[in-house]
C-alpha cells in the first residue's frame, strides 16, 4: 500500500498517471514553461493515434558584456509518447546520432521495449563540445548617458559598437544629479532558422525610475520593480529587433551603479542546434497478417492466393516487407520490399491485400512468411535557449571646487600680490585623467605670465608634471582689460596616469596682482574645470583619446570673497586753551579726531610755549625740549593707535614763570600737529 | 494478473477471496476490523450548511490492541469483495479506499514513530480530517485523505484547518494531503498558516513502482522462508522493504525472492523462485 511524499519539483515536471495536467518539461532545470505537452495530447483524434519522438534540447548561452562568450551549457530529452488511449506497443527500438555524444562514433541503438497506452518514455543526453556551437543572435547594447554635465570630447569610437568589441567603453553618471540614461539594444537573428517566441528581459538592479521602453518588432511589454520584459513573437535569419529603454536615476552614493543583465530566452522550432538526428524508430502494435487461399472454381487444385494485412491498432502502421516462401522455403513466391518500392501505410484498422498468386496443389497450400511491419512515428524537434549577457558598470563621477585668497582684503589703488590657491576633489569613482581650469581675472588686476609661478600638489606633495600648460588670453601686462587662465593638465599625453586618483584632490596655487583696484567694483574671480575621463578603458593602449568631459564651476557658496577697501586717512587735531586756577595759569586742551575708516598709528603730536612757562602736569606721556633760537619749548605726544572714528584727548598745564599775569594770545600759535 | 480486477476472477469463491485477504498485511486487529465495518456502513450525508461545524466529527482511537488478531472468517461475502477491492486489487480509488489503505500503509512506514491514531468517523462527506496522529515525540499530524486532490479542496482544506485549529485548540506539526492523484497545481511550496504557525503541507501519493520487480499474484520470501508475504500487499520494492524492516527478526545481508504467481496458480512443478532483492539491512 505504498505511498510517496512528493516534492514540488516532482508534482511540477515528473510524468506519471498520479499526476493530472500538463507537466512542465525538465530539461536538467527548468528553463521555463512549455506549451508542448498540449499538442501532444490534442493530437489524438479518437479513431488515429500516433507515436510521437520529440526532441527537445535546453540550452544556455552565457557571454560577457563585450559579447565573449563564457560559457554554453546544454541537455537534451528525447521522449517517446504513446499517444494511444488503448493500445500498446512493444519491441520498440529507436536509432539515433548526432556528434553531441561522447561515443560519437557510433549510432545509438536503444530497445525501449513495452509502451502501455498513454505513456511515455525520456532518454536524457548531454550536449558535449558545446563551444562548438554557433552563436544564434547577437545582441548589441549601447548605453547613452543624456546627461547635460558631461560631453564628449576628442576622437570618438565608431558608434553602435557590438558588446563583442573588446575595448570597453566608460557610462559616467553624475553623483548628486539626475542622470537619465538611454539604453538601445538590437537583437539580431544570426542563425539560419526562425526564431520564436523570443523573451526579452532586462533586469535592473538600482533604483532606476521613470522608465519608458520602445521596440520595434512588440507593443507587449512589462514594467516589474526590477525589470523590463517584452516579448517578440519572431525574428527571421538575418532580422533585427530594435529595443529602446530611457530610464532616470539619481544616484545618492559614491558607489557604481550596473547597468542591468539582458536575459533573452526563445524557441527555435524543428530545430535542435547539437545535431542530434532520430534515424529510425520501429515498434509493433496489434496488426494480423493471413494468407488467402481459395480454390478456383473452375479449375480444382489451381489457388488463388493473396496475404492480407490488417491493421487492429490506432496507429498507422507502416509496411517494410513481405516475403512469402512455400513450405520448405525453398522457393520464394512474393517478395516484396517497400523500402524501395515506396512506403505503404496501412491506416488503423485499414487492409491491405497483395495481389493474387496462383499455385498448384492437390493440398491447400502452406506458406512460410515474414511480414515486417512497425507503427509509422512523427518526429518533431524543439530547442529552447536562453541567452544571458553580462553587465557593466557605471561609473559614478564628480567634482568640488573651492577658490581661496588668504589676502581678504586689500587696499584699493594700490599695488599688491595676491595668492590665488584654487583645490579640486574628485568625488568620483573613476580617476580623473587630465583637467583643464580656466580662470577669468578681471581689469586692474594681472595673472602671472609664466607657468613657472604655477604649482600643484596632491594629498601626497607636490605634483611634477611635464604635460601642462598654460594659456594666457590675451597675453600681455595691461591691466586695464580682464585676462583668461587656462592651465591644460596631463591632456597631450595618452598615458594611463591620471592627475587626481579617487579620494584625492588637486591644488593649484599662483600669485597675481592687483594693480589698481577700485573700491567702487564688485570683482569676480569665476573658475570653471573640465574633469577628463577616459572613454575607453584602454584608451592608453589602443590609442583612443575620446573623453568624457565633466565641466563645474565655482559655486557661490564657495568663491572667495575680496574686500577691497578705499583707505585714506583724516586726522583732526585741535587745540582749546582754558584760563587756569589764576591768572599765571593755563590749560591746554588737544583733541586728536581720527575721521577715517582705517587705523592710524604713532600719531605724533608737539605744541609749544614759550620759555616763560612752565608745565605744571600733564595726563598723556610727554616729551620737553627747549629750542635755542627763538625762546621756546617743544611738548611732544605720541599716540600709539587711533582706530577708525576714535578720538583721544591730551591736556596740560603751564603756569607763567614770573607770576606775572600772561594773556592768552602768548601761547596762542605754538601748536605743530 | 489475474488479481487485477475482482470481476475477472476466475474463482471468486468465499473460500478463495477470504484465502487472500488473510494474506493481507499487516494483519488488521481486532479494533480496526471494527472499525473498518463500522466505516463502511456509514452512509456519507450531506450537511445543510448552517450545521456545518467540525466540533461534532467522530474521532475513534484505532489500533491500540496489538496482539489481537482480527477474525476475518465472519466477513461476509460482500464485506470480503471490498476488501479486495481495497486491499488485493486495488481497483477502488475512492477517498474511502485511500484513506484505508493510507491507514495500513502508516502502520510500517519508517520515521512515523506512531503513539497513537485517531480516525474520523464522522458520515459527512464533506468532513475535514480522517486521521490525527499523535507520534511518540508529540507531533501532531494531521491527515486528509482525497481521491483526486484539486486546488479547490486544498484551499477549502486550508482554511477549515484554521476553524478546526481555533476550535480544538489543536496546533499541527505536520499536515498531510494524502491522495491517489493530484492536479499539479497544488501549491506545496508555499508554507500555510495555522494560526501562528507556518507548516509546509505535505503531498503523499499512491505510488506504483514503474516495472516493480514483482506482481500482485506473486509470493514474496525473506530470505529462508523468514518471512512470506503476498505481493498484492506492496506498489513498490521501498514499500516492500519498509514492511520487512519493520516486520521482520534481524537485519544484516538479506535476500528477498518472489515465487511467481503463487497465489494465482496451482502448479505439481518445482516453484519458480527468483531473487528480487538483496543488500543488507541494518536495524
Amino acid at each position: 500500500m505504498g505511498f510517496k511524499k512528493i516534492d514540488h519539483d516532482e508534482l511540477k515536471t515528473k510524468i506519471s498517471p498520479n499526476f493530472l495536467g500538463i507537466p512542465i518539461r525538465e530539461g536538467g532545470k527548468l528553463v521555463q514553461k512549455s506549451q508542448r505537452e498540449k499538442k501532444i495530447e490534442s493530437s489524438y483524434t479518437g479513431s488515429m493515434s500516433e507515436v510521437l519522438i520529440l526532441n527537445e534540447e535546453f540550452l544556455e548561452f552565457q557571454y560577457q558584456n563585450d559579447g565573449t562568450r563564457k560559457a554554453v551549457t546544454g541537455n537534451g530529452n528525447i521522449s517517446i509518447f504513446n499517444n494511444s488511449v488503448k493500445d500498446r506497443i512493444w519491441d520498440a527500438n529507436l536509432q539515433f546520432s548526432g556528434s553531441q555524444f561522447d561515443n560519437q562514433e557510433k549510432e545509438n541503438n536503444i530497445n525501449l521495449g513495452i509502451f502501455e497506452p498513454s505513456s511515455n518514455k525520456i532518454l536524457k543526453y548531454e550536449i558535449v563540445n558545446s563551444d562548438d556551437l554557433p552563436d544564434l543572435i547577437k545582441v548589441n547594447e549601447n548605453i547613452e548617458v543624456l546627461s547635460e554635465d558631461i560631453t564628449q570630447e576628442g576622437l570618438e569610437f565608431p558608434e553602435n559598437e557590438e558588446l563583442n568589441v573588446c575595448n570597453k567603453k566608460h557610462y559616467l553618471l553624475v553623483i548628486g544629479k539626475e542622470n537619465k540614461v538611454k539604453f538601445l539594444i538590437d537583437i539580431v537573428n544570426v542563425s539560419n532558422s526562425m526564431l520564436e517566441n523570443i523573451k526579452f528581459k532586462k533586469l535592473f538592479v538600482n533604483n532606476f525610475y521613470d522608465l519608458e521602453f520602445d521596440c520595434s518588432k512588440s507593443k507587449e511589454f512589462k514594467f516589474t520593480n526590477n525589470s523590463v520584459e517584452c516579448t517578440i513573437n519572431g525574428l527571421n535569419p538575418g532580422e533585427k529587433a530594435e529595443l529602446t529603454i530611457t530610464a532616470n536615476i539619481f544616484p545618492k552614493k559614491k558607489e557604481n551603479i550596473k547597468t542591468g543583465k539582458i536575459e533573452i530566452t526563445y524557441n527555435l522550432s524543428s530545430n535542435v542546434i547539437s545535431g542530434v538526428k532520430i534515424n529510425q524508430f520501429s515498434a509493433y502494435s496489434h496488426a494480423m497478417h493471413a494468407i488467402e487461399k481459395v480454390e478456383k472454381n473452375d479449375a480444382p487444385n489451381h489457388w488463388e492466393c493473396s496475404l492480407i494485412f490488417e491493421n487492429h491498432s490506432d496507429f498507422k502502421l507502416k509496411l517494410n516487407s513481405i516475403l512469402i516462401y512455400d513450405k520448405t522455403k525453398s522457393k520464394k513466391i512474393l517478395d516484396l520490399d517497400f523500402s524501395t518500392s515506396g512506403t505503404t501505410k496501412i491506416n488503423p484498422r485499414g487492409i491491405y491485400k497483395t495481389q493474387h498468386f496462383n499455385l498448384i496443389d492437390e493440398k491447400e497450400p502452406i506458406f512460410s512468411r515474414k511480414v515486417e511491419y512497425s507503427v509509422d512515428y512523427k518526429t518533431e524537434n524543439n530547442s529552447m535557449i536562453t541567452t544571458r549577457f553580462d553587465d557593466i558598470i557605471f561609473k559614478i563621477v564628480n567634482i568640488t571646487i573651492k577658490k581661496k585668497l588668504p589676502e581678504q582684503e586689500i587696499k584699493s589703488f594700490e599695488e599688491t600680490t595676491l595668492n590665488s590657491e584654487i583645490i579640486i576633489n574628485n568625488q568620483g569613482t573613476v580617476p580623473i585623467k587630465g583637467l583643464r581650469i580656466v580662470e577669468k581675472i578681471p581689469e586692474d588686476f594681472l595673472p602671472p605670465r609664466n607657468l613657472s609661478d604655477f604649482t600643484l600638489y596632491k594629498s601626497s606633495g607636490k605634483l611634477e608634471i611635464d604635460d601642462i600648460e598654460l594659456n594666457l588670453s590675451p597675453d600681455d601686462d595691461d591691466p586695464s582689460h580682464e585676462h583668461i587662465i587656462e592651465i591644460s593638465i596631463n591632456l597631450k599625453n595618452d598615458t594611463s596616469k591620471s592627475v587626481i586618483s579617487t579620494e584625492d584632490f588637486l591644488e593649484l596655487k599662483y600669485p597675481f596682482k592687483a594693480i589698481t583696484p577700485n573700491y567702487k567694483k564688485d570683482y569676480d574671480f569665476p573658475v570653471k574645470v573640465y574633469a577628463y575621463y577616459p572613454m575607453y578603458e584602454k584608451s592608453e593602449v589602443e590609442g583612443l583619446r575620446g573623453h568624457y568631459v565633466l565641466m563645474d564651476d565655482l559655486s557661490s557658496k564657495d568663491t572667495s570673497s575680496l574686500k577691497i577697501t578705499h583707505k585714506r586717512r583724516k586726522l583732526m587735531i585741535g587745540k582749546q586753551i582754558f584760563p587756569g586756577r589764576s591768572s599765571d595759569e593755563f590749560a591746554i586742551y588737544i583733541v586728536a579726531k581720527n575721521g577715517s575708516n582705517i587705523k592710524l598709528s604713532d600719531v605724533d603730536i608737539t605744541d609749544a610755549f614759550p620759555n616763560s612757562f612752565e608745565l605744571i602736569s600733564s595726563n598723556v606721556e610727554h616729551k620737553i625740549s627747549k629750542s635755542k633760537n627763538n625762546g621756546e619749548q617743544k611738548i611732544s605726544f605720541t599716540i600709539d593707535s587711533l582706530l577708525p572714528y576714535q578720538e583721544k584727548e591730551i591736556m596740560y598745564y603751564l603756569k607763567s614763570l614770573s607770576g606775572k599775569d600772561v594773556s592768552q594770545s602768548e601761547l596762542e600759535s605754538f601748536f605743530v600737529g | 494478473m489475474r488479481l487485477q480486477y475482482y470481476e475477472t476472477m476466475d474463482d471468486k469463491s468465499k473460500e478463495y477471496v477470504l484465502y487472500l485477504i488473510e494474506q493481507i498485511v499487516p494483519q488488521f486487529t481486532k479494533s480496526e476490523l471494527d472499525t473498518f465495518l463500522q466505516d463502511l456502513t456509514i452512509k456519507p450525508t450531506k450537511k445543510s450548511k448552517s450545521s456545518k461545524s467540525k466540533s461534532d466529527q467522530k474521532y475513534i482511537q484505532i489500533g491500540n490492541d496489538i496482539g489481537k488478531t482480527a477474525d476475518l472468517s465472519k466477513l461476509t461475502k460482500e464485506q470480503l469483495r471490498l476488501c479486495f477491492q481495497i486491499f488485493i486489487s486495488r481497483e477502488k480509488n475512492d477517498t474511502f479506499a485511500v484513506k484505508w489503505r493510507f491507514y495500513q500503509y502508516i502502520k510500517y512506514v519508517l520515521n512515523l514513530n506512531i503513539k497513537s491514531v485517531k480516525i474520523n468517523l464522522d458520515p459527512n462527506i464533506d468532513r475535514l480530517l480522517d486521521f490525527i496522529i499523535e507520534t511518540v515525540d508529540k507531533e501532531i499530524i494531521l491527515v486528509l485523505c482525497y481521491d483526486v486532490l484539486e486546488l479547490k479542496d486544498f484551499n477549502t482544506a486550508i482554511n477549515q484547518l484554521n476553524e478546526f485549529a481555533k476550535k480544538q485548540n489543536l496546533i499541527p506539526d505536520r499536515i498531510i494531503f494524502t491522495t491517489s492523484k493530484s492536479f499539479r497545481n497544488i501549491p506545496i511550496d508555499s508554507p500555510i498558516k495555522i494560526i501562528n504557525k507556518e507548516i509546509e503541507p505535505e503531498l503523499w501519493i499512491e505510488w506504483i513502482e514503474e516495472n516493480c520487480p514483482f506482481n500482485k499474484e506473486d509470493l514474496l520470501i525473506l530470505n529462508n522462508s523468514e518471512l512470506k508475504v503476498a505481493g498484492f500487499n506492496f506498489t513498490s520494492t521501498d514499500d516492500l522493504l519498509n514492511y520487512i524492516f519493520k516486520y521482520s527478526n534481524g537485519g544484516g545481508q538479506i535476500s528477498i525472492y518472489k515465487q511467481l504467481d503463487f497465489f494465482t496458480e496451482v502448479s505439481e512443478e518445482e516453484p519458480e523462485v527468483e531473487l528480487i532483492w538483496k543488500g543488507i539491512m541494518l536495524k
